[in-house]
C-alpha cells in the first residue's frame, strides 16, 4: 500500500545541567518547545535556542530538534 | 529555594496572545535584554501557533517561586 508522509509539527529540546548527584554524575533537566514549524531552517532553530539559552543560568548541554512525521495511505 | 522563571508573552497573527517561558532565569536581566532576545524569537520566526505566527511584543515578566522542601 502506498502511503505519504505529512510533516507533523517539529519541537525544540535545550538539555541542561542540573548540578551534580551525590555520585558525582552530572543531572541533566531538559525542556521542550512545542509549536515549530517543520520547514523551519536548522539554522534559525539554533539561533532561537541560544537565545532562550543566554536567558538562563544553567549550563546547555544540547540542543536537539524534534521531527515528526505522520504517514497516512496515499 | 527561590527559583525565578522568564515568560516572555508574545502578540500573534490571531489577535492573541502566546508565552514562551524559560526556566531559572539570569537574576539581572535587563529590558533591553528580554526585549532584543524577544525580536530575535520574532525574526528568526520559527513558532507556529494556532492563532498564527508570532507578530510582536505584548510583554515579559518574572515569575519567582519559592520552594520550601521539607521532606
Amino acid at each position: 500500500m502506498a502511503v505519504s508522509v505529512k510533516m507533523g509539527p517539529s519541537k525544540l529540546k535545550i538539555t541542561f545541567s542540573n548540578g551534580m548527584d551525590d555520585n558525582g554524575n552530572e543531572k541533566k533537566r531538559s525542556r521542550t518547545y512545542s509549536n515549530i514549524k517543520p520547514t523551519a531552517k536548522d539554522q534559525d532553530i539554533y539561533d532561537v535556542a541560544t537565545t532562550l539559552i543566554g536567558l538562563q543560568n544553567s549550563k546547555a548541554l544540547e540542543v536537539e530538534r524534534v521531527d515528526e512525521k505522520e504517514i497516512v495511505e496515499a | 529555594m527561590l527559583t525565578k522563571r522568564l515568560e516572555m508573552i508574545f502578540q500573534n497573527q490571531g489577535g492573541k496572545t502566546t508565552k514562551i517561558s524559560v526556566d531559572n532565569a539570569k537574576e539581572d536581566l535587563t529590558k533591553e535584554q528580554v526585549e532584543s532576545a524577544m525580536q530575535v524569537i520574532i525574526d528568526k520566526n520559527i513558532f507556529q501557533t494556532n492563532s498564527g505566527e508570532l507578530t510582536g511584543i505584548d510583554s515579559a515578566r518574572i515569575v519567582t517561586t519559592d520552594i520550601d522542601e521539607i521532606i
